[in-house]
């Protein structure tokens, strides 16, 4: 009970900040974008309109989970409200899981509204709406959250602009893991091989979560898939909330 | 004091704005300039490896291929008006298809840009090849590879791509018929006709319709030439002499009326070989020459740190294999202004009277 009313606190808060207005915006302006530019692409509007769509809601997503996850925590630390807060019976892993379902519910929230802007516009301006541009959005989601995982784990362990930073290359890492885990496997056999070969498995292969091409090229995305998929971002965020909640616990907030 | 504040605001944004406009008038011819030497041909050429640039692009490598795509279609636009000249299209559309192996209409319309434009089969071929490996259960990828190969007069090769074809679409009968006309090494002007409106069929991507409906120009200016030629050998055996017109051939009574000319142009006649072109199709060729050799010159000034004497010495100097010579056409290097210039041994005619663009659209 306490989770869900930190949660819904932290909705309130995020959604009044301007960064989320101007971030839906934004995304508005890039998805109208695309369709002013579609008639350049010789026959590829439909294609041109769905891949910035995509790209756009997943790109502000990213933003989004990044700038406003590293701020949350941290800002109730300056201010101090943290410590009224925590004398309040509520533990410090209810609170950091509260904050970080508050981000998720804001995030889903911001993807369900770009989401349904990008529906609507295959529905009504392409004609050509499928499953699978629900289920790709529905994959852009499950990314922020774990993306938004991420920026709670290194807002506890560092400053905002250091989280963020770290956040963002692990973003960019993570749509990496695959060819991180090629390459590691190409060295020559022994000590050093293994030990890459293990820390490249302890990378997030967020690429795992990229079914954009698959939804604009009307490729199936099973159920399989999704569940997978779904299964596997509950892993990576509640082994990234675990290392926060016991860094967390420790921290001196006085 | 709120009213106060929302002016203090309201002045402030509008001090902001004025700044920011009088700061970008005052960059602009800076800016212009910059923009002017940086010309899209060089953006291309930077393009980084797609396999490299791919991983890179986190996610977003559909998105950056689309952009790829648009920067392609102004590039083609762009170089089919003016000077057919097509060398950095099979790196952009390699680098395109790195990021989006997916994108079947960029190795479709890349093939034909680098096969028929650029006249690099080799690359174009591995474009379709690269898109057959990524796309197997897409037909239309083996059918232009035989379509093109079939255009080169490799009919083995383009045989076996249509059979390939027909397998993955059984229901198309044309595709196994052209398997045929390749396999019997049959079928000239009629079945890259049909091969060419199977293309416009098969395609969304108006560019491919525009370059596939001048192909059907092209076809039909062949069957017109073909015709005018016989008349016009005819003429000669009757009057020794090559006619100076088309219309010539009429009055002889060697053809009922002269064919309009598909482009919307003439029919010219060679009057000592003969040889019977459209002028649409002559100038476009002779304009596409000069370009490539003005490329070649410029190269051996660049290499040399002087002009060359003539064109001769760019085939002594290996740079150009031969000095082509389309319908008896003279290419020379001008000593005034150090560019190449053509002339025609035809009397009368100017090549560059054509009312028409390269790309078969009237001039404004």
């Amino acid at each position: 009970m306490r989770i869900v009313q930190v949660a819904l606190h932290t909705l309130k808060e995020t959604t009044r900040d301007r960064v989320f207005a101007a971030s839906i915006l934004f995304a508005a302006l890039l998805i109208g974008g695309s369709v002013a530019v579609s008639p350049l692409a010789a026959g590829q509007q439909d294609k041109v309109v769905k891949d910035i769509g995509l790209a756009s809601i997943a790109a502000i997503g990213v933003f989004l989970a990044v700038f406003v996850g590293v701020s949350l925590v941290h800002r109730e630390m300056e201010r101090r409200t943290i410590v009224t807060l925590l004398a309040r019976p509520i533990g410090r892993t209810d609170y950091l899981i509260g904050k970080y379902l508050g981000i998720v519910l804001t995030l889903a929230l911001n993807t369900a509204a770009m989401g349904t802007l990008f529906l609507l516009l295959v529905h009504f301006h392409l004609r050509t709406l499928a499953a699978g541009h629900v289920a790709a959005i529905y994959m852009i989601g499950v990314e922020l959250a774990v993306i938004a995982s991420f920026s709670v784990l290194f807002s506890v362990v560092s400053s905002p602009a250091l989280g963020g930073l770290f956040t963002l290359a692990l973003f960019f890492v993570g749509h990496l893991a695959e060819d991180v885990r090629t390459f590691a496997s190409m060295l020559p056999a022994g000590a050093g091989r293994t030990l890459a070969e293990a820390l490249a498995f302890l990378l997030p292969n967020l690429e795992l979560f990229n079914v954009k091409g698959m939804a604009v090229y009307g490729k199936p995305i099973g159920a399989g898939l999704l569940l997978w998929a779904t299964a596997y971002a509950c892993g990576i965020i509640v082994s990234s909330l675990l290392v926060a909640s016991v860094v967390f616990r420790r921290r001196d907030l006085q | 004091m709120r009213r106060a504040r929302r002016a203090e605001t309201a002045l402030s944004l509008l001090v902001s704005l004025t700044l920011l406009f009088g700061l970008n008038r005052f960059v602009a011819p800076a800016a212009e300039a910059r923009r002017a030497a940086t010309t899209l041909e060089q953006e291309l050429a930077f393009y980084p490896s797609g396999r490299m640039l791919k991983p890179l692009a986190s996610g977003f490598h559909n998105a950056l291929a689309d952009i790829l795509w648009l920067r392609a279609i102004q590039y083609y636009g762009e170089h089919r008006k003016t000077d057919l000249v097509f060398d950095k299209a099979a790196h952009v559309f390699r680098v395109l298809t790195d990021l989006d192996p997916h994108f079947v209409e960029a190795y479709r319309f890349g093939a034909l840009v680098v096969v028929e434009d650029a006249r690099d089969p080799k690359s174009g071929y591995a474009l379709l090849r690269k898109g057959i490996l990524e796309n197997p259960e897409r037909w239309e990828l083996p059918f232009d590879l035989a379509f093109h190969h079939f255009l080169q007069g490799e009919h083995g090769w383009a045989a076996s791509y249509f059979r390939r074809a027909a397998r993955l679409n059984p229901e198309n009968q044309r595709v196994a018929r052209f398997a045929a006309f390749a396999e019997k090494r049959r079928g000239g002007l009629d079945a890259s006709e049909e091969m060419w409106r199977e293309i416009l069929r098969t395609t969304e991507n108006e560019r491919f319709r525009e370059a596939a409906e001048a192909a059907l120009l092209g076809i039909q200016a062949a069957r017109d030439t073909t015709a005018l030629a016989e008349a016009a050998r005819k003429f000669r055996d009757r009057t020794g002499i090559f006619p100076r017109s088309p219309e010539a051939l009429v009055r002889a009574g060697l053809l009922a009326r002269v064919p309009p000319e598909p482009f919307g142009e003439r029919y010219v006649i060679h009057p000592v070989t003969g040889e019977v072109r459209s002028l649409f199709l002559l100038a476009r060729e002779v304009r596409r020459d000069l370009h490539v050799l003005q490329i070649v010159v410029e190269a051996f000034r660049e290499a040399r740190g002087r002009s060359p004497a003539n064109l001769e010495e760019l085939v002594v100097a290996r740079m150009l294999e031969a000095i082509p010579s389309p319908w008896g056409v003279e290419y020379f290097l001008d000593d005034a202004s150090g560019g190449v210039e053509a002339r025609s041994a035809a009397a009368g005619l100017d090549l560059r009277d054509s009312r028409r663009g390269t790309d078969g659209r009237e001039r404004a």
